[in-house]
């Protein structure tokens, strides 16, 4: 039968969830014509485990090794929240040298994770190989700090209500000193690997950009809310933990594109370097864990307590019935908020854009679908 | 300062532009990478390894450096687990050897102690403490005459050295006891007619009945050459200088700071009242080369039991100020050994030949029942009265989860906490109690550790080893035998801190 040639010639096609650029098991049905993105709509769900509801069945101590598997690339940041809540509605005091390890450890973490997205983050975009395992050889030397500190590489289970399942080890400043130390000129050799290349730059900047009000509307966050403009930081505007006691700053960036993006995250390392290289100075010696009871019960009431993730605001809202188990425990991911968000700008781009787009989110599966 | 540098790019196309020079390339390749400084000891947390169990023979011999909670809280260090496993065996003799080892006053101190150890019990944290004062009271009332009769008996090889102990209250009683053991010739000198010091003249007779102070003095009196009442030493009797005169080679001072006069109804915890004038009956002493601190107490050198005057020791109340008799037992043991090195030069034979520890974990236990509801205040705990029924004790004893012994009693509190239910763990119901199956499975093990964190015997520990694969699920489900099987490989992850 002949077409009208007039129709425009739909095809849908299913991005994911196997597909090595979704990074993870995101599935997005997207409606082509040609080369260029009509719909696009991502379907969620594949990594669900129920963690809202499995962990209404364990006492707060048992907690914190299911956050891990939420975001498992910055699963520290995950703890975190979740502890400073139970903390804050216990009304716990956490000693202070716990707080400075907490911070360290934390740092390092989102430079971790920012290393972690960097690699894929250029794969996609067709540098393929060489800067990935840029990324992750970076990332291996924290690794190997992180598992002798807490013992996991991937699910760290090292945070707790009242500071740290034990001490960090033997070595561990200078250990940490000397990675602090080296990281900015690694950070330099990123960013001279890629960003004078002409294939990076045709295919990030003014590509996927965003502007600040919508990115607000949508709920997002860190990096990628900072590089539409709005430089929100949940360590500056409203300080947790000791992270006022630290000289830093918010970095954004105007552009709002995949650029703008990828030079928030290389400013925020640095940042972040500064912020352990003063923690590590400043640690003072002492307990790292207050006094506290294992069958924690919490006061009825409720808290919610926000930090600032490697991927933006990460939430925990705690409701306590006045028993040794959460009533409800909501969990805020600041990934979903920003995969909202990023896709509003899909339609219209043509596919390969799409695809340095959505890497540019920097979004973890394990925390969107939870 | 900056250059212009030609760069060439997988793609081909060849560009100029402006390099600053702390990006050279080159340049950061030529910073150290970490594993090249410090040497990184592997201590991942794999998958999980059993040290010991109490009914299989791994050859693994726990080391009971670590003391468990309630030793570990007691001012005195009294061996709460060993003797209340012990009881649990029924041998109530054992148990009151073991006791005397740290304290030879159980009677008496189980009937004024506020017993801290009962607050830091690990089973509270389950369901509620194990009620370890009452114990101590039965097993004070348990004891064979028999037995009585053989452990205060002073041993047959002296050391022909005398110790003058001045005050026979808890301190003093107790250094007699001691030294006895250690055989040197003690005499105690007591100004008031009886011994006992403040148990006798400050507690009332409803809390702490007569016949049981009487009975634990004549204990120690075979301990010492005499006990001499009615014989102060200080004002209007003798002096130091007279007690080194009659050759004596060491004095302890064990003065007590308490009031004459029994009080009515005391505070719960406070079995000892405050003495308002202890400067000024202590006044004496400084006239005799002894010095007082700020308080009036008798000042000692820093961790020690040493006075100002050579030979002259101190301990108890004398140099802590009132408080509670355990405190002063646990100081007073200090004294003892003090005083030992003094006068023989090195520690006696007594305080290392001790009762044999590995023989006072216990074999039966009262297993923690999975998802057992807390119990609330008054539920779960057997009833604390004296005197205790016999069989009331050894279900109270049994409830105690032997912590720190380094092997699993099956209490099931692991089985209870694994947040995914990797572990399964059966124990038979009839006497023995023994555990049937001990398995985990790997394949649901996340390896958060949270087992280890709650084992009480810490048994449990991680290696740093991976082998969560295999071809079969059954084999991914390690057993009691497989758990135990020990490995080179395997670090102790307490390794450092015990040091
Ligand atoms: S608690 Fe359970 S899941 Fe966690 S390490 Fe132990 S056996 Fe594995
Ligand atoms: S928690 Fe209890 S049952 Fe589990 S390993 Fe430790 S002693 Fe054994």
């Amino acid at each position: 039968m002949p077409q009208h040639k007039s129709t425009p010639q739909l095809m849908e096609i299913n991005l994911g969830p196997q597909h090595p650029a979704t990074h993870g098991v995101l599935r997005i049905v997207l409606t082509l014509d040609g080369e260029r993105v009509v719909k696009a709509v991502p379907h969620l769900g594949y990594l669900h485990r129920g963690v809202e509801k499995i962990v209404e069945d364990l006492e707060y101590f048992q907690i914190p090794p299911i956050l891990d598997r939420m975001d498992y690339v910055a699963n520290l940041n995950n703890e975190l929240s979740y502890v400073m809540g139970v903390e804050k509605l216990a009304g716990l005091k956490v000693p202070e040298r716990a707080e400075y390890i907490r911070v360290i450890l934390l740092e390092f973490n989102r430079i971790m994770s920012h290393f972690a997205w960097f690699g894929p983050f250029t794969n996609d975009l067709g540098l393929f190989g060489t800067a990935f395992l840029y990324g992750l050889r970076e990332r291996e030397y924290i690794q190997r700090l992180f598992e002798r500190t807490t013992g996991a590489r991937m699910h760290y289970n090292y945070f707790t209500y009242g500071g740290l399942r034990h001490d960090i080890p033997e070595g561990f400043v200078e250990e940490a000193r000397h990675l602090a130390n080296r990281l900015p000129a690694v950070i330099d050799e990123f960013e001279y690997m890629v960003e004078e290349n002409e294939i990076f730059r045709l295919r990030t900047i003014g590509i996927g950009p965003m502007d600040g009000k919508t990115a607000l509307n949508f709920g997002a966050s860190g990096p990628f809310l900072r590089a539409s403009g709005i430089p929100i930081d949940l360590r500056k505007d409203e300080p947790y933990s000791v992270y006022d006691r630290f000289d830093f700053k918010v970095c954004s960036a105007s552009g709002g594109d995949c650029f703008a993006r990828y030079k928030v995250r290389m400013d925020e390392m640095r940042e972040s370097v500064k912020i352990i290289q003063q923690a590590l100075d400043q640690m003072p010696d002492g307990p790292v864990r207050a006094k506290t009871t294992r069958h924690l019960k919490l006061p009825k009431g409720e808290v919610y307590m926000r930090t600032e993730h490697a991927r933006g605001e990460f939430g925990a809202y705690i409701v306590s019935d006045g028993g040794v188990r959460p009533y409800r425990l909501k969990l805020r991911s600041p990934s979903l908020s920003n995969l909202m968000a990023s896709c509003v700008l899909l339609p219209g781009m043509v596919l390969p854009d799409l695809i340095a787009t959505v890497a540019s989110v920097d979004i973890v599966l394990g925390c969107t679908d939870r | 300062m900056t250059a212009r540098r030609p760069l060439f790019f997988g793609t081909g196309i060849v560009r100029t532009f402006r390099v600053t020079v702390k990006h050279f390339f080159m340049k950061s390749l030529a910073v150290q990478y970490p594993h090249e400084r410090i040497p990184i000891t592997p201590v991942s947390r794999g998958m999980l390894w059993m040290k010991g169990a109490i009914d299989t023979d791994t050859g693994f011999v726990p080391s009971f450096t670590e003391m468990p909670p309630c030793q570990a809280r007691c001012p005195g260090n009294v061996d709460a687990r060993g003797y209340v496993g012990l009881i649990a065996q029924g041998r109530y003799d054992d148990a009151y050897e073991l006791h005397l080892e740290t304290n030879p006053l159980p009677g008496m101190v189980s009937r004024v102690c506020p017993h801290p150890c009962e607050r830091v019990c690990r089973r509270g944290e389950e369901d509620a403490p194990v009620t370890i004062c009452d114990l101590k009271g039965f097993m004070f009332d348990h004891v064979s005459a028999g037995r009585r009769q053989k452990v205060f008996t002073r041993p047959k090889i002296r050391k022909d050295k005398k110790v003058a102990v001045v005050g026979a209250g808890p301190a003093g009683l107790s250094v007699a006891f001691w030294l006895g053991k250690c055989g040197y010739d003690v005499v105690i000198f007591e100004k008031l007619p009886t011994a006992g010091g403040a148990l006798r003249a400050a507690i009332a007779p409803s809390r702490l009945p007569v016949d049981i102070i009487d009975q634990e003095v004549d204990d120690i009196r075979k301990m010492c050459v005499a006990i001499r009442t009615n014989a102060p030493v200080g004002p209007g009797g003798l002096s130091l200088d007279d007690l080194f005169a009659k050759d004596f080679d060491a004095v302890f001072l064990g003065l007590g700071a308490h009031r004459k006069i029994p009080v009515k109804g005391q505070a719960k915890g406070a079995d000892t009242p405050p003495e308002p004038s202890r400067s000024e009956k202590n006044a004496w002493l400084p006239e005799q080369g002894v010095n007082l601190d700020d308080q009036g107490n008798i000042a000692v050198e820093t961790g020690a039991n040493q006075t100002s005057r050579a030979a002259v020791f101190a301990g108890g109340e004398a140099i802590l100020g009132p408080g509670v008799t355990i405190t002063s037992l646990g100081c007073a043991r200090r004294a003892s050994q003090a005083i030992d090195v003094f006068l023989n030069g090195a520690p006696s034979d007594y305080w290392t030949n001790g009762f044999p520890k590995q023989d006072t974990i216990k074999k039966r236990y009262d297993d923690v029942t999975p998802r057992l509801a807390k119990a609330k205040p008054g539920e779960g705990v057997l009833n604390p009265v004296h005197p205790m029924a016999e069989k009331e004790a050894i279900k109270q004893a049994e409830r105690c989860l032997s912590c720190m012994t380094e092997e699993c009693i099956g209490c099931h509190i692991c089985e209870k906490y694994c947040p995914p239910q990797a572990i399964k763990i059966t124990t038979s119901q009839d006497k023995t109690r023994h555990i049937d199956s001990y398995d985990i499975d790997y394949g649901k093990c996340q390896l958060c550790e949270t087992c280890v964190d709650v084992c009480p015997t810490r048994t449990l520990t991680h290696t740093p080893e991976f082998e969560t694969a295999d071809y079969d699920h059954a084999d991914m489900t390690y057993d009691k035998d497989k758990m135990t099987r020990q490995k080179p490989l395997r670090v102790d992850i307490y390794a450092k801190e015990k040091k």
